[in-house]
């Protein structure tokens, strides 16, 4: 029997090997206890039943979802024998078991992005109005795939999809999600990132409420609309997305306008723009008549001036001929009175000496041929040749 | 609309809503000259149109890409 011994760590290879060769990989399920974490690296946790308990090893890097104790989770891992003789599960994979722990994960998560601000609204950025490229993330494989196109090609026209496969579910999908965000974002080019995928049970949403395809979302240059499931699953994707769509129908409906509203606006536009344009062309025609009306009132006025400055003028000259006239007449009449022949008609008479007037008896000449003019006809007589002073006495007597 | 028009690859909906939309803000606007108003409209006409026959006759492409990794 003694020949037959073989030292511990003999016994320990030869253990682990049956270990590897009964169960290269087991997966287990059980409830969480003890959950631990030390020097930031290693985790360390019992998996339990109502009977039983078994320890559990694995490194951080190798956990992708939250844990706690109290959570159903069921792990894929290979059976180990320590050097310290202590027996326990090396996980590779966790995987969340029953609602209550997918619940709880996502809480958990939900609170720590809270913490950091992924989910804030001030950070969210608009989506265009009219995008020319998008850049899609989902599987071809689901109605979610075939409503999206649908709806866009009902509403829409001249877009350009790029679509990226991916499964939307199962163990890869986080990875394989977070690598098409990440490879369209280097790509380039593109308005607005499209991440959707059909209804499920809350597992098969489990990759959209994983921290790696969250960060992925919220790590995107271009802006985000994403929409999984049903509109009451809201998962931690869309809660980061700039904007979110109650389903991949709604997704579609968000991202571009309706081709018949826009039609009707564009035709609104023009109708309207038509008016305005009736409008001016109204506002200038009375303008231009408003021009017309004024000249044409202008030139009236212009002419009634000239009518009334011409009766003035007439008027004014018939005055002043009229005080011509009464003054023609008194200049007449004066003339008139001044008429010698008239002085003669009373019975004056005038005397001459060689056409001279005789106003004097001085002027008076002796034998001198005197000719007196009477109201009719004149009388030619010859002085007599006395003496100046007797003849003057006689004249004067005479008158 | 004639059947033979084929949209034009470069044309981009918001650039045309834009030039119809400064079209409408100067028709609004109180500075407004007949003539240049005639030809503004004209040009939102000729917009509107091409807009239209963009979404009745452009198509949606949807196109599958592989990632290189």
């Amino acid at each position: 029997m003694e020949s037959d011994a073989i030292t511990v760590s003999e016994f320990n290879v030869l253990l682990n090997q049956t270990l590897i060769f009964a169960y290269p990989e087991v997966v287990v399920e059980g409830e969480v206890s003890s959950f631990k974490v030390n020097q930031d690296k290693w985790i360390f946790f019992d998996l339990k039943d109502e009977q039983n308990l078994v320890g559990c090893f694995m490194t951080i890097y190798q956990l992708k979802t939250e844990l706690e104790d109290g959570m159903l989770i069921r792990v894929k891992a290979t059976p180990q024998l320590t050097k310290w003789g202590k027996f326990s599960l090396t996980v590779k994979e966790v995987e969340l078991a029953g609602e209550g722990s997918l619940k709880r994960a996502f809480e958990l998560l939900k609170s720590k992005f809270e913490k950091e601000g992924l989910f804030l609204e001030d950070r969210k950025r608009e989506l265009p109005i009219y995008p020319e490229k998008v850049g899609l993330v989902t599987s071809n494989q689901a109605a979610a795939f075939n409503d999206f196109v649908t709806i866009l090609e009902d509403r829409w026209a001249g877009l350009a999809v790029d679509h990226f496969q991916v499964q939307v579910q199962g163990p890869s999908a986080p990875e394989q999600i977070s690598s098409a965000i990440e490879y369209m974002n280097n790509l380039g080019g593109y308005d607005v990132l499209v991440i959707i995928r059909g209804g499920g049970s809350i597992e098969d949403l489990q990759a959209f409420n994983s921290e790696e395809v969250v960060r992925a979302i919220y790590a995107s240059s271009i802006p985000t609309l994403v929409a999984i499931g049903h509109e009451d699953d809201v998962t931690l994707s869309e809660l980061v997305a700039d904007l979110r769509g109650a389903t991949p129908t709604d997704a579609a409906r968000r991202l571009v306008p309706d081709k018949n509203e826009l039609l009707e606006r564009i035709s609104a536009i023009q109708a309207k723009n038509f008016n305005i344009l009736e409008n001016i062309s109204a506002k200038a025609q009375f303008t231009l008549d408003s021009f017309y009306y004024s000249i044409e009132a202008r030139v009236n006025n212009m002419r009634q001036a000239s009518v009334d400055y011409y009766m003035r003028s007439i008027n004014s000259l018939d005055r002043h001929m009229q005080a011509v006239s009464s003054t023609l007449q008194l200049q007449t009449k004066l003339l008139n009175s001044l008429d010698p022949s008239a002085i003669l008609s009373r019975g004056y008479s005038i005397t001459r000496v060689n056409g001279k007037v005789i106003k004097s008896s001085d002027e008076y000449i002796p034998g001198a041929e005197l000719m007196i003019q009477l109201h009719k006809g004149q009388i030619n007589i010859k002085a007599d040749t006395g003496e100046r002073d007797a003849k003057r006495q006689q004249t004067e007597l005479k008158f | 609309m004639p059947k033979d028009s084929k949209p034009n690859s470069s044309f981009k909906y918001s650039e045309a809503i834009k030039e119809l939309q400064e079209i409408t803000d100067y028709l609004e606007s109180s500075e407004v000259d007949l003539d240049e108003a005639i030809e503004k409209f004209d040009r939102g006409s000729k917009i509107a149109s091409e807009i239209e026959n963009h979404l009745k006759n452009a198509e949606n492409k949807i196109k599958a890409i592989k990632s290189k990794s």
